[in-house]
């Protein structure tokens, strides 16, 4: 696996950096720790917000506003005049160089391309670690979370959020509730329930009808049975050979016995014997059927519609189903526009568009379900009792079929809308009332006609019409046990392979929980090794001693001090302080960091070091150059920290002396135009910028000019240590500069008259003050206009008169060691000091 | 129905999080191929489609063998 370390980056038109046509570089040290001071909106926050975007794709900062409050716009500095520019370039450990380049146009949408490789979102994809970023909102997020959530942080922090992911699916999976309703257990237990006790009232029922044959049997055997059916039939028609009963043809057995003394009353009695039958079978069968078994059907979808915020949304449902996948597969699509109309802004203050088709669809779905549900155990009532048959025998000339019809709409299409007074508009238990009826009705037309037409026929041959069509019915009860045998058996093993799975996912994750859990465990031993000494090395304390504990169940972590002075096992999050809380929470984010085995190799810290005094700053530093950076320890990270502690200037500027693991830079913005850089303004630089500029005729040096005048009041102010105010040192008008003359002459001339101490600074007159405020003014006007031109040889002039205002300020040393060097003056003597400041 | 003994899941601390994720696609389909084989397929979907892409490729399987 190919390692990655951040080696440069060039920004420009990010956020607050403008720097048009000049980006700012900046390069990282990929042995050990690059550091970056800079104070408040110098650019400090830009940079990191360009390396963690350009890599994340994600802005937290707008992403976590207030939907009404974003405005990805801003991403890109507002004041450039193209798109944004970020470039990255990565080194592996064989030193290859990898340029990933990052456009950011006016909607803050960012595209990637690179020279060296084929598909740079995939690589910045592989890139991407939980440990490549942390600032201080961030970081001390996992000991105020419950231990679930603690739990989560870790594995993300660890590399593993991956299996955390996994580790919920698999509990989804394997819920019972969710397994009963996705494969329909419920129905398909019922359904052999049902039809088990078919099968059981037709065996009665033939024992029934045998026994009243005199043949009497106390259980139901089929083999039995259908031999001795055989055998009767084959004494009532002795030509029978088919030793088959279900193969026999019985509507020709008594043509064939009678010949020619078949007639046609002896046929119709036959299929008057039969229809009898059978409208005495669907009598028995309508009156079955149990009132509240309609009524049911009514409460439950009253019930099923409960689940919907509104009634629309059935009518909607399935284009949610397919607009959440829209937004799923097409990422850049905005969450709050609608894919069909392109309406932007919707959604409502709490919840995104996409965020409330994802609650509706939730809603729908269980709906959805539940109305399946219904129509099933509908069509399983329908055709379980004949119903649609019943019904195209007794209407055959009406047009209307109530059954049918209902049946038709159900049936088809369950994605069909049923609503919600289905059950009150269409009364089952009305239709199926009036068809008992009719049937009733039908049956008593029969009955009479049969018994004007037995007086036509002989007894004995009514008898054998009569005994035909008791096999017929006993062959088709023993067909029908057949088939629902079949039916069952089929359920049984749909059910058995249902269970399978089950099973399956059962084990499966029983065995990932319990092999999870004794990885975070053993992870987390190893992990509290390296926290408890980071943790005691940055507070210095060791009679605090954190521990990570791995519970047993899900996934949870808690975050307890084994010691707390005399006492033990207490929960870290009550008692430590703020500044204890983050050094134990980085300390778990570096031992994971260093523990982390992935593609990325660097971290980028921001502003990690401002809950700490000095003394535990700089402790927190030696941890980072010793421990975590790459130089010293092999398996270390590239670090890279941007901070604003004042406390830590000096020491971060003495890490850069002598020392190849560690390397400091400060951020400047210029004092004209929005520009970042890292490079120092001096008074000095600019002085020979401007001079060589003039000695080559150029005489277009407008800002540079004020910028130079300015930096040397600068210098003046901080080095002399007065107190200007801010709203004068951050003047944007045109008198900027005359202002701060006037106040560094306001403050030394009260010194000089009020001050009790002896003052030493040889303080220029008020003469030499209106003087050198005339070249300031001219000066402001030569940078702001641009019709103003001056002479290069008076322009000179300004410069030197300018550093003649800076000499005034300081002296020559003349102490043996340090001669010839320049100081400035310091206003006041220092009691017991020397008066020259080397 | 003899019970099969289930071996067992163990992942390295020592491995990456990309090899542990194969011991596991190796466990699943060592417990039963066919099933193994839609978990693997189907374990990277979201949370909320995992649900509804397995149950199809569970209810084709059975009916399938039917």
């Amino acid at each position: 696996m190919s390692r990655y370390y951040l080696k440069e980056t060039y920004i420009e038109g990010f956020r607050g950096i403008n720097n048009e046509n000049n980006p700012l570089i900046l390069q990282f040290n990929h042995n050990g720790v690059t550091s970056f001071f800079a104070e408040n909106g110098q650019g400090k926050s830009s940079i990191y917000e360009a390396l963690y975007y350009s890599i994340n794709n994600k802005f937290p900062k707008i992403d976590k506003l207030h939907r009404e409050l974003q405005d990805y716009s801003t991403i890109r500095n507002l004041f450039h005049s193209g798109n944004g520019q970020i470039k990255l370039i990565f080194c592996d450990d064989l030193s290859n160089d990898i340029n990933i380049d990052f456009t950011i146009d006016s909607s803050g949408n960012c595209n990637i391309t690179s020279p060296n490789v084929p598909n740079p979102k995939d690589f910045i994809k592989e890139l991407r670690d939980e440990h490549n970023f942390l600032d201080y909102a961030t970081f001390t997020n996992i000991i105020t979370q419950s231990p679930e959530d603690a739990g989560e942080t870790f594995s993300a922090l660890i590399g593993y959020s991956k299996f955390s992911e996994l580790k919920d699916k698999l509990d989804k999976l394997s819920r019972t509730q969710n397994i009963n309703t996705d494969f329909d257990k419920k129905n398909k237990e019922n359904k052999i329930s049902f039809k088990k006790d078919d099968i059981y009232n037709r065996q009665v029922e033939i024992l029934n009808k045998l026994n009243a044959w005199n043949i009497r049997y106390k259980l139901f055997n089929l083999f039995i049975i259908e031999k001795r059916l055989l055998k009767e039939l084959k004494s009532l028609f002795p030509f029978i050979v088919e030793p088959n009963i279900y193969k026999i043809d019985y509507d020709t057995l008594l043509v064939k016995l009678l010949g020619n003394k078949y007639d046609e009353n002896i046929n119709k009695q036959a299929k008057l014997i039969e229809l009898i039958n059978q409208y005495t079978n669907w009598i028995k069968q309508l009156k079955s059927i149990k009132r509240t078994t309609f009524n049911k059907f009514n409460s439950s979808l009253k019930k099923a519609y409960r689940n919907l915020d509104n009634i629309k949304d059935i009518y909607l449902g399935s284009l949610y189903e397919k607009a959440l996948d829209t937004y799923n597969n097409f990422v850049e699509i905005d969450k709050n526009t609608c894919i069909l109309c392109n309406t932007k802004d919707l959604g409502n203050s709490k919840q995104s568009f996409y965020e409330i088709i994802n609650t509706k669809i939730t809603k729908y779905r269980k709906f959805k379900v539940e109305v399946v549900g219904i129509l099933t155990g509908l069509e399983n009532i329908v055709l379980n009792n004949y119903l649609i048959d019943i019904e195209n025998d007794l209407l055959k000339e009406n047009k209307i079929r109530d059954i049918e019809l209902i049946f038709k709409n159900l049936k088809f299409s369950t994605d069909e809308i049923i609503s919600e007074d289905f059950f009150i508009k269409n009364d089952l238990n009305k239709i199926v009332k009036k068809y008992v009826l009719l049937l009733s009705e039908r049956l008593h037309t029969l009955q009479t006609e049969y018994k004007n037409i037995s007086l036509k026929v002989p007894k004995n041959i009514t008898e054998l019409n009569e005994k035909i069509n008791l096999f017929k019915v006993l062959k088709d009860d023993l067909i029908n046990i057949a088939t629902d045998k079949k039916e069952i058996n089929e359920t049984k093993e749909e059910l058995f392979n249902i269970e399978k799975w089950v099973n399956y996912i059962t084990i499966v994750k029983d065995n990932f929980d319990l092999a999870y859990n004794n990885l975070m465990e053993q992870i987390s031993i190893d992990i509290n090794k390296d926290a408890q000494a980071f943790f005691c090395e940055i507070m210095g304390n060791n009679e605090i001693i954190p521990f990570l504990e791995k519970k047993d169940t899900g996934q949870k972590i808690n975050l307890i001090l084994k010691k707390f002075y005399s006492a033990s096992n207490k929960k870290a999050a009550n008692l430590l302080s703020e500044s204890y809380r983050n050094a134990l929470c980085l300390s778990i984010y570096f031992a994971t960091a260093i523990r982390n085995i992935s593609t990325s190799k660097f971290i980028v810290l921001d502003d990690i070091t401002s809950s700490f005094d000095s003394g535990h700053q700089i402790k927190l530093i030696d941890v980072l150059e010793n421990h975590i950076g790459k130089a010293k320890r092999n398996k270390g990270k590239q670090v890279i920290l941007f901070t604003h502690d004042g406390e830590l200037k000096k020491v971060l500027s003495s890490k850069n002396i002598g020392k190849n693991n560690w390397q400091h830079h400060k951020i400047y913005r210029t004092l004209c135009g929005s520009f970042t850089s890292l490079k120092e303004i001096n008074s000095d630089h600019l002085k020979n910028e401007l001079i060589s500029k003039l000695n080559n005729g150029d005489t277009e040096i407008r800002s540079l000019l004020r910028e130079y005048f300015e930096e040397t009041i600068f210098e003046i102010i901080e080095a002399l240590n007065l107190p200007i105010p801010f709203r004068d040192l951050y003047d944007l008008s045109n008198t900027k500069l005359e202002n701060l003359l006037n106040s560094i002459e306001r403050h030394l001339t009260v010194e000089k008259n009020y001050s009790p101490k002896k003052v030493i600074l040889p303080i220029p007159s008020s003469t030499y003050f209106r003087n050198i405020q005339g070249i300031a003014n001219k000066v402001s006007h030569f940078a702001s206009n641009s019709k103003i031109s001056y002479t290069p040889h008076f322009l000179l002039q300004c410069v030197n008169d300018i550093e003649d205002y800076k000499r005034k300020y300081q002296y020559f040393c003349n102490c043996h060691l340090n001669q010839g060097w320049v100081y400035y003056y310091s206003i006041f003597r220092k009691k017991g000091k020397n008066e020259c400041k080397c | 129905m003899a019970k099969r003994k289930v071996p067992t899941l163990r992942f390295n601390k020592n491995k990456t999080v990309d090899e542990n994720m194969v011991i596991f696609e190796q466990y699943i389909l060592k417990i039963d191929d066919s099933f193994g084989k839609i978990l693997k397929k189907n374990k990277d979907e979201s949370v909320i489609e995992i649900r509804e892409k397995t149950k199809q490729d569970v209810s084709n399987l059975i009916h399938h063998n039917e």
